[in-house]
């Protein structure tokens, strides 16, 4: 549905898109994940129409929305987007914010669409009330039904969640990946937390200084990291070192791993290998042991912090009925299906 | 601007009754004009009030009602659209415009309006280059002067509003399929009535307060009505009554700024992403810079190049009158800004200190100067000192001082008082402003430390503001520079400023010896409209 095909964009001389590249296939969600000032936003902005790029292509389907010769002005191009702050207009009440969306239509219609989504988005009672009556939650809704109204060929947001409390984006979270499966939208959310990232989409990629470093379905971004920044940024971890024994096996500290290796490298090879906090697993039959030297309480599992006989830190993530006191020695077990490693320099 | 310090701001319960009753003291002093013309209303009018209440009253109220209709929609088309177009277009052009558009600040009303009538009227320049010329000497005339010079207020205000404060609403409009012009319509106007009002707001009050276009195009205003009662009639009392009609017009208008913002008060995030979508070109970027250059041209480039060439045709000839004037003028605005700067500061520390939230809403009445018409201050200045300076000089002379004279009044002292009164307001607003962004923790640091109020505001608080108060200080001197009407009312005989020596030479008819002073006038001008204009950026 969405192509982007090696994109740069500039303001002045330093680009703030790097041919980046993409493609989204229809209905799906996918999701830019990356620190704040990767280019994250400028990416969405030149998808949306208001900014024009310096090379590369940006297609919806057959038809070009933008190439270095050619620009689609925003409002021709039938793309929602969801803004940062919302934009609601403040003089006007949800439904007559989302009634702003659909123009194209005689007054009743737009009048009973817009009804139809306040619904969908669960406030259809809150349809009389001024944006200012509404919670940032409730705003984040309108937004979304105002987006989704005209029947987008793409829906764009930018930090859907950044304005919101903890426990509302989770809850949020769902219920924006129900809807939009159920309507059928293609989307593309730029974020800046994997687990928020994880919930939604179902791709994911990273962008890092203006490049994309990997473009990839959820799961695989988070299994099989192209590089070390992508293998930090996508979750907790700690790195090992160990030498590679054959194929699928890497032998460490804590013994020899087997697990499946996304590139065959040489038998012998010098490692770095990625030990997530779920792939070290607490035994208390196991004869490895590690000192715990400290610990998080994260509700429904701990999240310990351990040292091994050797001097190595681990990260593992235990249910929290385990609960040991910090300088203890626990057993512990590697449980690994896949292995990330990197050749070390 | 966002007033981040206030927040974590102790609030200390008891109150410091030595710096309340300062504060309090400070601020009776500041709205001496206000209470004198409150206070001495009730003695009666002149003379001649019930013919002017017959014959004059109502074509005063009838010109001054016209200039407020007609020079405020005019001033509001010029600065609306041009500041739409530059904060979401792009074309060739269009940066250097939208920092052009400001310029007319610079150049003073008085001096649009003589350099527009050595341009259109009869035997003006245009008369010579093509032989048409068109009367500009009249109301229509005294409209299109004061919107072209003024519009800017309500350029700065819709134009900060749409590029600041509603630019995603602008561009979810578009993504929804609207164009530019109904995006205009249906979103940029009706948000912006509220900050388009605000600028309108502060154009009227100088429309109101216009002395010098006004009675040079010999239009007859409330202005220009008190001015001749005191000095023509010499009725202060009437220059009084008519003072408090002006007063009660200029209250109204404020009002209805009040009602306009008060009733839509939504508040924005700060979003500034612009679009650098489209470049425009051909006709649609032609008609950008055909609106955004009009009133460039008509408030700026038209006036100044007038004067620039009766500058170079006469001869740049420094006389002599000149360099007096002007050592007088920068002399006189130098101390003008020094003694508002120190006011401004003790009238934000008094209050601080007092740390009494009455007098806290109270401390805002120091900024009334600035709303009241110009001539309103000089006349509630006169008539509050004349009296009790006559008999302190009567008392002196008989004495052993016989040569005691006038301290105040026709003095130095008087003028400086004055314009301390009238531009406070432009001094306190970016030191205020930088005492809230500063917060207190530094001052608690340094009380903690053994320093009392005043050491601290001495040695750690106004350090910090003292970027903010010489910001404060130029744009006051700048103001004074140009400023006509209280000066010709308050200033001692023979103190002649720029401003004074322009208006005289232009009565005079000596457009070309004007032409110098004005420029000069005009040069001091910008500098206040490039410090704003970089701090935007």
């Amino acid at each position: 549905m969405l192509e982007i095909n090696a994109i740069s964009h500039r303001y002045t001389e330093e680009p703030v898109l790097d041919e980046v590249s993409l493609s989204l296939e229809g209905g799906r969600i996918g999701c830019i994940l990356g620190p704040s000032g990767c280019g994250k936003t400028t990416l969405l902005r030149c998808i949306a129409g208001f900014e024009q790029i310096s090379a590369g292509e940006i297609r919806a389907g057959a038809t070009l929305l933008s190439s270095n010769s050619m620009h689609m002005s925003a409002e021709e191009r039938r793309i929602g987007m969801v803004f940062q702050d919302y934009a609601l207009l403040p003089h006007l009440t949800a439904q007559q914010n989302v009634s702003f969306a659909l123009h194209r239509q005689p007054k009743r219609d737009a009048r009973l669409l817009a009804m139809k989504f306040l619904k969908l988005v669960g406030l259809a009672e809150f349809a009389a009330r001024y944006p200012h009556e509404l919670s940032g939650g409730q705003q984040q809704r309108v937004a979304l039904a105002r987006a989704l109204a005209p029947e987008p060929r793409l829906l764009l947001m930018d930090e859907p969640f950044s304005n919101l409390d903890a426990s509302l984006r989770q809850d949020l979270g769902q219920e924006i990946r129900q809807l939009l499966t159920q309507l059928g939208t293609t989307a593309l959310v730029a974020m800046h937390d994997h687990h928020d990232a994880f919930a939604l989409a179902d791709d994911v990629g990273v962008l890092r200084g203006g490049r994309m470093l990997q473009w990839d379905s959820a799961y695989r971004l988070y299994h099989r990291p192209a590089d070390r920044f992508i293998a930090d940024f996508v979750g907790k971890g700690v790195w090992l070192e160990g030498r590679v024994r054959g194929e699928n096996l890497v032998e460490t500290e804590l013994g020899t791993m087997s697990g499946r290796m996304e590139e065959p490298l040489t038998e012998g090879t010098s490692v770095d290998v990625l030990l997530r906090p779920d792939d070290v697993v607490h035994d208390d039959d196991s004869l490895m042991k590690a000192e715990v030297i400290s610990k998080q309480f994260k509700g429904s599992e701990f999240l310990y912090e351990l040292k091994t006989v050797s001097g190595a830190t681990l990260l593992s993530s235990v249910p929290s009925h385990h609960n040991h006191p910090v300088g203890e020695a626990i057993g512990i077990r590697l449980e690994t299906d896949h292995i990330v490693v990197f050749a070390r320099q | 601007m966002k007033h981040s310090g206030s927040k974590n701001r102790t609030h200390v319960k008891n109150t410091h009754y030595g710096w309340t009753a300062a504060t309090i003291g400070l601020l009776l002093v500041l709205i001496v004009p206000v209470l004198s013309i409150v206070a001495n209303i009730w003695n009666g009018p002149g003379e001649s009030w019930d013919h002017i209440v017959t014959y004059l009253l109502p074509s005063y109220s009838y010109n001054t009602l016209l200039l407020i209709l007609g020079s405020g929609i005019a001033a509001t088309v010029l600065g609306v659209f041009p500041a739409y177009i530059v904060s979401t277009r792009e074309f060739a052009g269009s940066k250097v415009l939208e920092w052009l558009l400001v310029l007319p600040l610079a150049v003073p009303n008085y001096i649009t309006a003589y350099a527009y009538a050595g341009f259109f009227e009869n035997g003006g320049s245009l008369h010579r280059a093509f032989d048409i010329y068109i009367d500009m000497m009249n109301t229509p005339g005294l409209i299109v002067v004061l919107a072209t010079s003024l519009y800017p207020y309500v350029y700065l205000s819709a134009r900060t509003f749409f590029s600041e404060s509603i630019q995603s609403q602008l561009q979810a409009s578009r993504l929804l399929g609207y164009n530019g012009w109904q995006t205009f319509r249906k979103v940029a106007l009706p948000l912006a009535r509220p900050a388009i009002a605000a600028g309108l707001l502060l154009v009227l009050m100088e429309v109101v307060s216009d002395y010098g276009a006004s009675h040079y195009f010999g239009v007859q205003t409330f202005s220009t009505a008190i001015f001749r009662s005191w000095f023509s009639l010499g009725e202060p009392q009437t220059a009084l009554f008519l003072s408090a009609i002006l007063c009660v017009l200029v209250l109204l208008l404020i009002a209805g700024e009040r009602t306009i913002r008060g009733r839509k008060k939504f508040s924005f995030r700060h979003s500034t992403l612009r679009t650098h979508a489209k470049l425009h070109k051909g006709w649609s970027a032609l008609i950008s810079v055909a609106v955004c250059g009009v009133p460039v041209v008509a408030g700026f480039f038209l006036p100044v190049g007038q004067m620039l060439w009766w500058a170079l045709t006469h001869g740049i000839s420094v006389e002599s009158d000149l360099i007096s004037a002007t050592v007088q003028s920068v002399l006189i605005a130098a101390s003008a800004s020094v003694i508002a700067i120190a006011a401004a500061l003790c009238v934000v520390f008094f209050t601080r200190w007092s740390a009494n939230k009455t007098v806290n809403t109270l401390s805002k009445a120091a900024l009334l100067g600035y709303s009241l018409p110009a001539v309103v201050i000089a006349v509630g200045i006169m008539t509050a000192t004349i009296g009790p300076e006559k008999e302190i000089v009567l008392w002196l002379r008989s004495n052993g001082f016989p040569d005691a004279n006038f301290f105040i009044n026709n003095s130095l002292l008087g003028l400086l008082f004055a314009y301390v009164v009238r531009f406070l307001a432009v001094s306190y607003g970016p030191i205020e402003a930088a005492e809230q962004r500063q917060g207190d923790t530094l001052a608690k640091v340094s009380r903690t430390l053994g320093y009392a109020n005043v050491a601290t505001a001495v040695k750690v608080q106004i350090p910090i503001l003292k970027r903010s108060a010489l910001v404060a200080g130029l744009l006051v001197f700048v103001d004074v520079m140009k400023e006509l009407p209280i000066t010709l009312m308050t200033r001692p005989f023979g103190w002649d400023t720029l401003a004074v020596r322009v208006f005289q030479l232009t009565t005079e008819g000596e457009w070309q010896r004007a032409a110098l002073p004005a420029l000069a006038i005009v040069l001091a001008g910008l500098v206040p409209v490039v410090i704003l204009s970089r701090r935007n950026d």
